[in-house]
């Protein structure tokens, strides 16, 4: 161990060289880049897509340009935090800290995923970047004790979509009002957004006096559902919820649901089953074909807005697809970003730095209101939207093309309740 | 040494077969009696209303464990002649269950229900003639490929391109169907079903069972009367002395994979009728089941694994009927565990020397 | 071993086998060196091209704060299956354990906030526990039912954390994790400086490897030698095989242990679906490619590997798509870097069992085969090499039949 003395010092060499390191410059770039951060391997990849379109539309549109800066979003400046085919918190948060240590980035807009966002919320809130999720619709992220766990700094995180805490009672006004069902069986998929949007959706329905005859719960690795269903069919329910996406089970479970007799009462999933229609591959549609007659989803966000139809033809004459998902909530981050951007501008920021917090600051304003693609929208203190609309679809068997396709029925508002 | 169950060596096969099959009449009517009372006590249910239901729950455990058990049987032969945990075989039955899902899609083109009986029996056996062989060679040529060479080397190495290989052909599938589910066609109606003592029994399960059971029972005949099978229960024993009176052990063991992967295809086959999907990561958790079932058999025995498998089948079988089903793995793993520790050997097994 | 290398560098002694000699008696000192220079090493090259490039220097102390984390499960998977020669297919179960003991200790859920560097070691003390709670009734199992074991165990451990949601928070996982309290020399810990961070884990990758190494070299090590190349000899020479392999495992654990808590200390949630198949079959894979029982191969491996997967694939991606050339802009690399462990495993085992980092023993054992069988089809001649190359210790193996010897 004689060498231990020289180590110390060349350790403490090398800690003081590393620390010099880095550091901002001082002045104000004005070719500024919005950072994207989603996963893009595997099924996600089919999800993250037409956000980041949408996010490159609403930059296009606006021609690219905020006052006399440049905006744009290059594929550096798109990030990927999935790792071995599925998002990875971990892969997020390295994400992150590469995304909050580039001065060129104003503001990012991501993640997908509710358990990545409390990997990043932590290093982006650090750093005092805007961030906007399109798709994030877990409680936890914005209110209460574990979002305010996140956070060390003024709050940085917004999102244009509502909580699994207004998508859940949606679906359960809906089943008791609209298709007058007074008893459910719920099934979740054990992960976070399955799981939590089919427990506010259990209390909403208990609320509002309807009877749960089982929670039940089968993780994406489940074999038999049909034997699940087995055991729903003898408890009569009138209905089924199912919490979760067609990647955890959706269709699985309706067509074991069908296989049993329990093909012919309401189902009613979250917008993890809107995907598509059944001319999309790996849809829930697709997937369940004719067995998806009586299914039913509900959408976090507007299913007909002002400036729907526009967004959709902007988008097809883009892309030369439609628009599907969450495109036109990537759309609308975007358009919130460069909107505080623009009032970030006006304050005169003279540094990078600066500006970075002027759009924080902007972004994160509870008491502006936003014109957006998806309507006028505040954000509260704690970044959750205004618009508290969920969008209620069922099923056109004849639509697209005879393979099946959602139909827009109506939206409930529970800002209005 | 494990060896490959040799029930030729009973003095009365027919009356062995009879017992058997009394005891595994018995063991059903159990569940089912077992289910019954539990759904009735624990489940809310009354105790009329329990029956169907438990009856219902009992052909789903059959069906599930029937599939389990084809599975299982590619893991008992292997092991029982080679030693070695094919882990890629659960992904051998996902190939299979893609392959029928490629054959009968392409033929129907839809994913209805064919009520033609004499149609239904011809796409059925086409698939099983076309997808049985040709995953019956592949895991052959795997085993050519990969495994032979090592034969001789370290018992790490195998079990660890084993693993590789598991990885190797998830990851064909994921690139070449994709990540997301699968339709598979359920030509067999799902209406066609029967009415026994209050409990709608689809005649799909027990096709599947009834299919489980003629190829389990051919296997045990090809085993057990043809001279290739007892080549392979002579090497499954020692192969150096099988060796030495003839057999070819290359031969031997290339059959003993062919075959494995056969009766995995027509598992992958079924699947896809009673479920209406596949995915590329199938195989894993299959695969995981099938050989906990091997294992609690008694692994190289081929009616433990036939037996284990319908035990898996029943237990889990037992946690989805009473609402347990996100507990059902947590299950098997602990019994998994428990037979490992405490009967190593599992319920039929023999004796085996290597437990240091 | 110790032998065999004096004697070789007796033989010529050039300035590099000098050094190699006197690195292989002060190993600790050697390591804490080397370790110094390569941390140093990586600073510099952090900060010019080509590594600026691709990314800035904070994200770089990122990814090798990262990397460290799979350095230090691939050390500790190593003990288990490259020293002991024991197959752990579930050996993200004891990460998580040290994960969530550091979230329990350290988290506004607990509403508990105790000192970082004691809950290093206490997270490694539980996953230590359960280590040796899984591993005293199964290994005395064969080496294939273990590895079915422990692959049941690691599938066990998140359905656990998952269902149990009352005490884990379930799917949601456990979030707002604490940092660790600032350090002496090191400072403060926060979301935005990883450095600290880097050299952390720097510090624990090197106090882990010298312990290691003196483990290898110490009688336990040449007991676990001797259990990996032939059990029935060892346990005929006195070793107890079962406290012995158990100690393999238990140490496994430990390690895999402080792993977790530096995780769940850097990235402030742990959720069960952190700890799935996916993570023991990437150590796995680090393992075999770094060179199964080299503690240097292994962590050169991990970082590696770690590193080709999060930074050198993707990088691919962006590269391949500024060549703008139609067919190849589609390709996504990131799918498929399973098929590629699967493939490099499968190659490895096959043609480079002893890795890519070999360790000297352990490629002449496992080349003992090629010289042995020839071709396949004639029983290998058997006894003939009982001089064999590596035969410097007890329980090499004599070519007895390599396949097991339960016969």
């Amino acid at each position: 161990m004689k060498l231990t003395k020289y180590s110390v010092i060349a350790a403490s060499a090398a800690i003081v060289f590393g620390a010099c390191g880095g550091g901002g410059s001082a002045s104000l770039n004005k070719n500024i880049q919005i950072a994207v951060e989603l996963p893009f391997q595997g099924s996600e990849k089919a999800a993250s897509d037409p956000i980041l379109n949408g996010i490159r539309l609403a930059v296009k549109q606006a021609g690219g340009k905020v006052g006399d800066f440049t905006v744009t979003v290059p594929n550096s400046a798109v990030f990927d935090d999935a790792l071995n085919g599925v998002h990875d918190a971990q892969t997020g948060a390295n994400n992150m800290t590469k995304i909050v240590g580039d001065p060129n980035y104003v503001a990012v807009v991501g993640p997908l995923n509710s358990s990545v966002a409390k990997a990043e919320i932590p290093v982006s809130n650090a750093a005092g970047l805007l961030q906007c999720s399109p798709a994030n619709t877990n409680p936890d992220l914005t209110a209460g004790a574990a979002a305010a766990a996140l956070r060390t700094k003024p709050n940085n995180y917004i999102r244009v979509v509502t909580t699994d805490a207004v998508q859940g009672p949606a679906g359960a006004a809906y089943i008791i009002k609209e298709l007058g069902k007074k008893s459910v069986y719920i099934i979740d998929d054990t992960e976070t957004f399955g799981k939590g949007v089919a427990d506010s959706f259990e209390a909403e329905f208990k609320a509002r006096g309807g009877t749960v005859v089982k929670r039940d719960a089968a993780p994406k690795t489940t074999q038999d559902y049909v034997s699940i269903m087995t055991a729903a069919k003898a408890l009569n329910p009138e209905s089924i919820y199912f919490g979760g996406v067609t990647a955890t089970g959706g269709a699985r479970i309706l067509l074991a649901a069908a296989q049993v007799g329990l093909g012919d009462i309401p189902f009613v999933g979250p917008d993890g089953i809107n995907d598509g229609s059944g001319e999309t591959k790996d849809s829930f549609l697709n997937l369940a074909a004719a067995a998806a007659k009586n299914a039913y989803s509900t959408l976090a966000g507007p299913g007909t807005f002002e400036g729907k139809d526009k967004f959709d033809a902007d988008y097809k004459a883009e892309y030369g697809i439609d628009s599907t998902g969450y495109a036109g909530q990537g759309f609308a981050c975007t358009q919130v970003v460069l909107d505080a951007l623009k009032r970030a501008i006006a304050t005169n920021p003279k540094t990078d730095a600066e500006l970075r917090e002027a759009v924080r600051v902007a972004g994160t304003d509870s008491t502006y209101t936003y014109s957006l693609n998806v309507g006028s929208v505040t954000f509260d203190k704690n970044g959750d939207t205004s618009q508290l609309i969920v969008s209620i679809y069922s099923v056109d068997p004849a639509g697209a093309n005879g393979k099946g396709d959602w139909k827009y029925e109506t939206q409930i508002d529970a800002a209005v309740k | 040494m494990t060896a490959i169950a040799s029930p030729a060596a009973h003095p009365n096969p027919l009356a062995r077969g009879l017992r058997m099959t009394a005891i595994a009449v018995a063991a059903v009517i159990a569940y089912l009696v077992v289910l019954w009372m539990a759904l009735s006590l624990f489940g809310g249910r009354t105790i009329d209303a329990a029956f169907p239901e438990a009856l219902q729950q009992t052909v789903n455990a059959l069906s599930i464990g029937a599939i389990y058990a084809l599975i299982a049987l590619g893991y008992t032969m292997v092991y029982g002649i080679i030693e070695l945990i094919n882990f890629a075989h659960g992904d051998i039955f996902m190939l299979g269950a893609f392959l029928s899902v490629v054959f009968i899609g392409g033929i129907t083109g839809n994913n209805e229900a064919v009520t033609n009986i004499p149609l239904l029996i011809i796409l059925i056996l086409g698939a099983l003639i076309l997808t049985m062989p040709i995953i019956g060679l592949l895991n052959a040529g795997i085993e050519r490929a990969v495994y032979r060479p090592l034969r001789k080397a370290p018992r790490l190495a195998p079990l660890i391109t084993a693993v590789g290989v598991s990885f190797i052909l998830q990851n064909v599938a994921l690139t070449i169907a994709g990540s997301g589910d699968r339709r598979a066609p359920q030509i067999f109606p799902l209406d066609w079903q029967i009415s026994v003592g209050g409990a709608e029994i689809s005649i799909l399960s027990i096709f599947i069972f009834v299919l489980a059971m003629v190829l389990m029972l051919g296997l045990q005949a090809f085993v057990t009367r043809t001279r290739l099978g007892r080549a392979m229960r002579a090497t499954a024993q020692d192969q150096e002395a099988a060796a030495l009176m003839g057999v070819d052990a290359n031969q031997t063991i290339s059959l003993t994979f062919l075959i494995g992967g056969m009766l995995a295809a027509a598992a992958g086959l079924v699947w896809g009728l009673r479920f209406g999907y596949v995915r590329f990561d199938l195989g894993f958790n299959s695969g995981l089941k099938a050989f906990t079932a091997a294992v609690l058999g008694g692994i190289g025995n081929i009616t433990g694994a036939v037996i284990g498998g319908f035990i898996i089948g029943f237990i889990e079988n037992f946690a989805a009927a009473l609402g347990y089903a996100r507990w059902q793995e947590f299950l098997i793993f602990v019994i998994l565990t428990l037979v490992l520790i405490f009967r190593p050997t599992g319920i039929l097994g023999q004796h085996s020397g290597d437990r240091a | 071993m110790t032998a065999t290398m004096e004697v070789r560098s007796a033989g010529s002694p050039s300035p590099r086998a000098r050094l190699r000699a006197y690195a292989h008696g002060h190993r600790s000192a050697t390591i804490v060196v080397s370790m110094v220079l390569i941390t140093a090493a990586m600073i510099v090259l952090a900060q010019v091209p080509p590594l600026s490039l691709i990314q800035r220097q904070n994200a770089w102390f990122d990814a090798f704060a990262n990397a460290g984390t799979f350095v230090l499960l691939a050390m500790g998977l190593n003990v288990v299956v490259g020293l002991a020669g024991l197959l752990d297919l579930g050996y993200a179960a004891f990460f998580a354990i040290g994960s969530y003991t550091y979230a329990y200790s350290n988290s506004p859920f607990s509403q508990t906030d105790l000192p970082f560097l004691p809950m290093l070691v206490v997270g490694a003390a539980v996953a230590a526990v359960f280590g040796i709670a899984l591993g005293a009734p199964t290994l005395r199992l064969r080496g294939d039912y273990l590895a079915i074991m422990t692959l049941g165990f690691g599938e066990i451990v998140p359905i656990v954390f998952l269902n149990l949601d009352k005490w884990t928070e379930g799917t949601n996982g456990i979030g707002g994790i604490f940092r660790p309290e600032p350090l002496p020399v090191l400072g403060e810990f926060s979301a935005l400086s990883p450095f600290p961070y880097y050299i952390l884990m720097v510090g624990i990758v090197t106090v882990a490897m010298i312990l290691l190494y003196r483990m290898q070299d110490s009688r336990i090590g040449r007991a676990w030698n001797a259990i990996r190349e032939d059990e029935l000899a060892a346990a005929a020479n006195g070793i107890n095989t079962v406290t012995t392999k158990l100690l393999a495992f238990a140490i496994g654990a430990t390690t895999a242990g402080f792993a977790g808590v530096f995780n769940a200390s850097k990235l402030t949630i742990v959720s069960p679906e952190q700890f799935l198949f996916a993570v023991s079959f990437s150590v796995l894979a680090m393992v075999i490619l770094g060179g199964m029982g080299n503690i240097w191969g292994v962590a050169a491996g991990a970082l590696l590997v770690y590193l080709i997967q999060v930074v050198l694939l993707k990088q691919l991606n962006g590269m391949v798509e500024g060549l703008g050339i139609p067919f190849l802009t589609e390709i996504n690399f990131l799918d498929y870097q399973y098929l590629l462990f699967g493939v490099a495993l499968v190659l490895m085992m096959l043609f480079r069992p002893e890795g890519l980092f070999p360790s000297q023993r352990r490629r002449r054992e496992l080349h003992i085969a090629d010289e042995l069988a020839g071709p396949i089809d004639e029983p290998a001649v058997i006894g003939s090499l009982g001089a064999a190359p590596g035969a410097d210790e007890l329980g090499d193996t004599s070519g007895q039949d390599l396949r097991g010897h339960d016969r």
